[in-house]
């Protein structure tokens, strides 16, 4: 049970006085631990606070809904169609107004006897979303075994200092909380409506020598003045491509950090890493496997992988199917490169912004509802920055005269509809699409 | 001549309209990028715009790649790697 991390040398750093529970209604509803047995409960909360009562739930709560620091009103309310909640748990720290749920205080109390002696009656499952608060949230049950399956458990040499950049509510947060709480490392956790240069200096002052990123929000944060003082000692990337040239970079700016980046296939449950600082994966891998994990590559160049100690029918809650022999395809393109394997994007063209994913076909539904549009086709445009960025090639409607307010209206239909990061960043008009030798639309 | 440094300026007020971003209101070489208004997105936008006026894009162009603090930084290797000054 989490619980037994929690009482170890595991703690929780931040910048806010998270007892104090501000903006609390005098007649809101307490709840305690006994009260909350077996229900199906959502966290919507400070993070610090977030962090400490998952390891109180465990074993005690039926399900946990982790909610997203910037839930929005569309979301609370596609979750509650969704999901039958019971109760929805907050410290009021942050604003829950939108749910139609009952919000109740949170007061874990460690001390209780019933939470220490009683050990734990059920295996709570873990409710985590997908990316993209607006619009449909993709919710993923999952349990402690499945997400900690790939997490180093106990002391492995000295005692790391993780600081959290992500919401601890989305998958790759929580992976880091897990991970810190397995190790008995300390985590600092800066508010995450503080602005950028001023987490990085929680970091430094907080001594934070090991960090969890995106290749995207590593070179974000190669660009804060506190993060040249930031001495790590390991650097994990993940979620995005990492290429030569982000690795390159951290292993400049720090010499002494492990460098290493993390391919997971989150629904499959499955993954593995590399530590050689190098892209991609070695090609040897693909007859010697890796920890745990076999590869190779499928005929239409998608890695495919399959766990080797574990029971391979387990899905980890989401939509990828193994095959009746235990290979899961993940769908990513890969290309051997000399005595390198490397990533190349995914098969479906599914553009990945700075770790959040784009599906071309959704954004160009949107674009078509603009009037003055007869045809777009979305695609990726290369970014040295973010991995990639949206382009939108618009095709006029005949009959539209003037087209020069088209572009504006696109871009103002997007930024109502879509979340930021899927507005395209580049529209072009054009006088027809690129269309491929197989006459699909070259993207 | 192209002034890279105008250039630059220009296509940051540019995308900051284009993109309903509020710039802080005075850019100078101490200005930080990233409190500058311009956020994340709006930075790489910013990037590959400046690839297309000025033909180049200097983080594809470093093999260890260092990312600028400040406004002057950010300009400075834009100098640094513009094909002119390579013919200087």
């Amino acid at each position: 049970m989490l619980r037994n991390f929690v009482t170890g040398k595991f703690s929780v750093v931040s910048d806010v006085d998270t007892k104090a529970t501000a903006n609390t209604d005098d007649d809101q509803q307490v709840l305690g631990l006994d009260q909350v047995s077996g229900k199906n409960v959502a966290l919507h909360c400070h993070p610090q606070n977030l962090i400490k009562w998952v390891a109180e739930l465990d074993g005690i709560a039926g399900s946990v809904l982790l909610v997203p620091f910037d839930a929005c009103e569309a979301f609370s309310k596609r979750v509650e169609e969704k999901l039958e909640l019971d109760v929805v748990l907050t410290d009021g720290m942050t604003y829950t107004g939108h749910w139609t749920k009952k919000v109740s205080v949170f007061k874990a109390d460690s001390r209780s006897q019933d939470a220490i002696s009683s050990p734990a009656k059920r295996k709570t499952q873990w409710l985590l979303t997908t990316s993209g608060t607006t619009g449909t949230p993709k919710v993923v049950a999952h349990t402690l075994e499945s997400l900690t399956r790939t997490t180093a458990k106990g002391v492995t040499g000295s005692q790391l200092t993780w600081g959290l950049l992500y919401d601890p509510a989305r998958f790759a947060g929580f992976q880091v909380v897990l991970q810190a709480m397995m190790a008995n490392a300390k985590l600092v956790v800066p508010s995450p409506d503080l602005d950028f240069e001023t987490k990085i200096d929680f970091l430094v002052t907080n001594g934070c020598d090991a960090l969890s990123a995106t290749p995207s929000l590593w070179r974000k944060i190669l660009m804060a003045k506190a993060a040249r003082q930031l001495h790590l000692k390991q650097v994990t990337l993940g979620g995005e491509i990492a290429d030569q040239r982000i690795l390159n970079s951290l292993a400049k700016q720090y010499p002494s950090a492990a460098v290493t980046h993390i391919f997971a296939s989150t629904e499959a449950g499955v993954g593995f890493s590399v530590k050689d600082k190098k892209a991609g994966f070695p090609l040897s891998w693909l007859d010697s496997g890796a920890r745990d994990v076999e590869m190779r590559i499928s005929d239409q160049g998608t890695l495919c992988l399959k766990n080797t100690h574990l029971n391979q029918n387990y899905l980890g809650g989401g939509g990828l199917i193994a095959s009746a022999d235990g290979w899961i395809d993940t769908g990513d393109l890969v290309e051997v490169d000399g005595d390198r394997v490397l990533f190349k994007g995914r098969l479906n063209g599914a553009i990945n912004i700075g770790g959040n994913k784009v599906i071309p076909e959704d954004v160009e539904a949107r674009i078509l509802e603009v009037p003055g549009v007869f045809q777009v086709a979305v695609r990726a445009k290369a970014s040295s920055i973010a991995g990639a960025l949206v382009e939108a090639l618009i095709v006029p409607a005949p009959e539209l005269e003037n087209t020069s307010g088209l572009v504006k209206s696109v871009k103002q239909h997007c930024k109502q509809v879509l979340p930021s990061f899927k507005v395209p960043a580049f529209v072009r008009l054009v006088d027809e699409l690129p269309v491929g030798a197989s006459g699909k639309i070259k993207r | 001549m192209t002034d890279v440094r105008e250039v630059i300026i220009e296509s940051i007020h540019r995308i900051a309209e284009e993109n309903d971003l509020e710039l802080s209101l005075s850019l100078n070489d101490d200005s930080v990028l990233l409190e500058s208004g311009l956020d994340s997105l709006g930075f790489a936008i910013l990037v590959a715009d400046l690839e297309g006026s000025l033909g180049f894009d200097p983080f594809v162009m470093m093999d260890e790649p260092v990312y600028p603090n400040t406004l002057g930084e950010f300009v400075a290797i834009y100098k640094k790697f513009s094909p002119k000054e390579a013919q200087a």
